[in-house]
């Protein structure tokens, strides 16, 4: 667990690491996305991250990142509720996004390094933090390095991210792991006790972790158990599900939506089952590459979901 | 997030209903599945007709095999 008595506190609760709904023409569906945001706000989230990893957050452009958000906002969603992912490989454009983050106020930036192309030296990859937060304006700006070493072969290694914490400390108020593996998790906060919060977004480790926060892909399905995942360090709270002889914890609701999905692609499959909650198919598009599920998936996925069954207590 | 102007789109008693935030509140937490929040009651009017269209062609697909 991190000292945090002694580090600087970052978001807490459950912000999902939010899907972005597009329409026929593949262009951002706006009154989609608002409507989903307002649901989870009701269901009790305390934040959301918007364009990062389920949110395709590479296939769009400044523009429609800038346009979206500030239509949020107009829409009453609180600039401090909504952090801003950078996944930009152009630099010019990590730039603007910081700025476009400082400019309206949001909670912060979730900064994972560019997609580059290998081989990349470690220097490297200091020089483009060094380069983005030199261009920090606010001293109260919030950023959070991201780690996504398995979906994209993008690594930071320890000691560079320790260069980086050490320069750039006063901003820096977590880093998230994205990764699968639990393991990193422990190191990182072996590595960087009393230095900075350490996050995982994978929801099976909340309670081992005793986190106090995460970015969460399922919370835009089941923001009520990640609640309870972060909040009941007991684990004692349980639901009943029809047909079962025993009410299932909240670690087990988790356990079992993580393998429903599977080894089906996770953004496809996480808009599928939002799609069948919603009754809307229209949230089945995704930005190519990225492509819907053939039809066996659908249907693999229709009847596991069937099972899940999910209740009302924890959407 | 002010909620209070807002509306509802429910599965209650076995069919959509539009909601105010005043009378959800009101309503016992275990009698309905909460579909979507909206920001004002034409947002939802709107998304009513898709839902109920929606219905409808299924059903019509339905009966159509049968």
């Amino acid at each position: 667990m991190n000292n945090t008595a002694t580090i600087k506190q970052g978001f807490t609760g459950t912000w999902p690491d939010i899907l972005t709904p597009v329409k026929s023409d593949l262009s951002i569906d706006h009154p989609r996305l608002e409507s989903h945001i307002r649901t989870l706000f009701f269901k009790g989230v305390n934040g959301v991250v918007l364009f990062s990893h389920a949110g395709e957050g590479t296939l769009f452009s400044f523009t429609e990142k800038s346009e979206t958000i500030t239509g949020l906002i107009k829409a009453g969603i609180s600039p401090d509720s909504i952090m801003l992912s950078i996944t930009s490989n152009s630099v010019p454009d990590s730039v603007r996004l910081l700025h476009l983050a400082e400019s309206l106020g949001l909670h912060g930036v979730l900064l994972s390094p560019p997609f580059y192309y290998k081989p990349v030296s470690s220097d490297g990859l200091i020089h483009y933090f060094d380069y983005l937060t030199s261009y920090i304006k606010s001293p109260n700006t919030k950023l959070y390095i991201h780690l996504l070493p398995n979906s994209t072969h993008l690594d930071i290694p320890q000691a560079s991210l320790s260069t980086i914490v050490d320069r750039w400390g006063q901003h820096i108020y977590g880093i998230v792991n994205q990764s699968e593996q639990s393991s990193l998790s422990d190191d990182l906060r072996l590595s960087f006790v009393d230095k900075v919060m350490i996050y995982s977004c994978n929801e099976t480790d909340l309670r081992r972790l005793s986190s106090t926060g995460t970015i969460s892909l399922m919370a835009n399905l089941i923001p009520r158990v990640i609640n309870s995942l972060l909040h009941d360090q007991s684990g004692a709270t349980a639901t009943f599900i029809p047909g079962m002889k025993e009410k299932a914890t909240v670690d087990t609701r988790a356990a079992d939506l993580q393998m429903l999905v599977g080894k089906h692609p996770f953004i496809a499959s996480y808009k599928y089952l939002l799609s069948l909650i919603y009754r809307d198919a229209d949230w089945r598009r995704s930005r190519p590459p990225l492509s819907p599920l053939d039809r066996a998936s659908y249907e693999a996925l229709d009847k596991n979901f069937k099972k899940f069954d999910l209740q009302s207590n924890e959407e | 997030m002010d909620f209070q102007k807002s509306y509802y789109i429910i599965e209650h008693q076995n069919k959509f209903e539009i909601i105010s935030h005043e009378n959800l509140m009101a309503l016992d937490k275990a009698t309905y599945q909460l579909i979507q929040n909206f920001a004002n009651r034409n947002e939802a009017i709107a998304e009513m007709i898709r839902l109920v269209g929606d219905e409808q062609e299924a059903l019509k697909i339905k009966t159509s095999k049968s």
